[in-house]
């Protein structure tokens, strides 16, 4: 805030919210008395901020927090083992794939292998990717089924 | 985990918030429960804020920890983490609404949605709490009539009690526009508070 502090809509949300230093604050009331203008919008915003000021948000029902954590848990849990799961086939997926494609001694044969695993990872990507996207989605997670 | 009757927000100080976001960083899950104990209330009233339907706000919110927790280890613990999680809750929001409409709710939703928007009444004398009641009830009527992005300031600064730093940060806009903004949209709210007595 500059030291000779403007009268701004800035200054004036600042002063209200108390952002203003003591010597910006004393110089704010002094332009005040000259801008009646600006004193009318003051005094209506800090009429405003003191009927705001008692009322809170209402807590939700406390059923909302039925198995709240419990869920994010299981999801946290879920992703983690998921996680390891889907790295380990893709390593198993890849590592055989080589093996059969090395020990594969007529090229062509290795031309076929080597399209249907590149077939095969596709589809792992798109399930993968598909799980990832409609986990968050699916409307009856709660259920236990 | 704490049941329910538990649910009151949970202050933490900035030291053991960001003990507990290393903690969870390091897989700690019992940790990050309390990160999620301490924050899911004020965080579930800004998803019911934005997207006004009480399933979805919660769906939303439990997403955004669960969004959070997998980011955990892109979050700079030298900052407030509730402002950074509030920005992942709110992408998905409007992610949400613009999939589903602001308007997916049906009539009867609608109705029991807004009884519980309602604002609470802090006074303890029974007249003040009449008045606060009946003045919390105008209050929500003008906040919901406020264009989008004045809704969401007036939300954040006096309901979220975020300061202007964080605001800054979930907008992704300068402070200087956080303090004009905040002045329009109070502007706006107190013209709209004028027949009641308020702002006049």
């Amino acid at each position: 805030m500059p030291a000779k502090t403007p009268m701004t809509e800035e200054t004036i949300a600042a002063y209200l919210d108390g952002e203003l230093s003591p010597a910006e604050r004393r110089e704010f009331e002094r332009l005040l008395g000259d801008h009646p203008e600006w004193r009318a919008e003051v005094a209506s915003q800090a009429a405003l901020m003191a009927a705001i000021q008692p009322l809170k948000v209402k807590p939700p029902r406390a059923a909302v927090w039925d198995g709240y954590w419990e869920q994010i848990d299981e999801r946290l849990a879920r992703r983690t083992g998921q996680s390891v799961m889907y790295a380990g086939a893709a390593v198993l997926l890849v590592t055989g794939a080589v093996l059969i494609i090395l020990l594969t001694p007529n090229p062509l044969l290795q031309l076929g292998e080597a399209l249907f695993f590149a077939g095969l990872s596709m589809l792992f990507a798109l399930a993968l990717r598909g799980r990832l996207r409609e986990a968050p989605k699916d409307r009856y997670r709660r259920i236990r089924r | 985990m704490a049941g329910p009757e538990d649910s009151q927000h949970h202050a933490l100080d900035a030291a053991a918030e960001r003990r507990l976001v290393e903690a969870a960083r390091r897989g700690d899950r019992h940790a990050y429960g309390e990160l999620v104990e301490a924050h899911r209330e004020r965080l579930f009233a800004a998803a019911f804020a934005l997207v006004r339907n009480e399933e979805d706000a919660r769906d939303l919110s439990q997403d955004a920890f669960v969004k959070a927790y997998n980011a955990l280890d892109r979050f700079d613990t030298a900052r407030p983490w509730y402002p950074w999680l509030y920005r992942i809750l709110r992408n998905a929001c409007l992610n949400h609404l613009k999939k589903h409409g602001p308007h997916r709710t049906t009539s009867l939703d609608r109705m029991a949605d807004e009884d519980h928007m309602q604002f609470e009444a802090a006074a303890d004398d029974p007249v003040e709490r009449i008045q606060t009641e009946q003045m919390a009830r105008h209050m929500r009527q003008a906040i919901g009539q406020l264009k989008p992005d004045f809704r969401e300031i007036i939300l954040m600064k006096h309901f979220q009690e975020m300061t202007y730093e964080e605001i800054a940060t979930v907008l992704d806009i300068p402070i200087g526009t956080v303090m004009s903004r905040l002045f329009h949209a109070r502007k706006n709210l107190a013209k709209l508070m004028e027949p009641y007595r308020v702002g006049s």
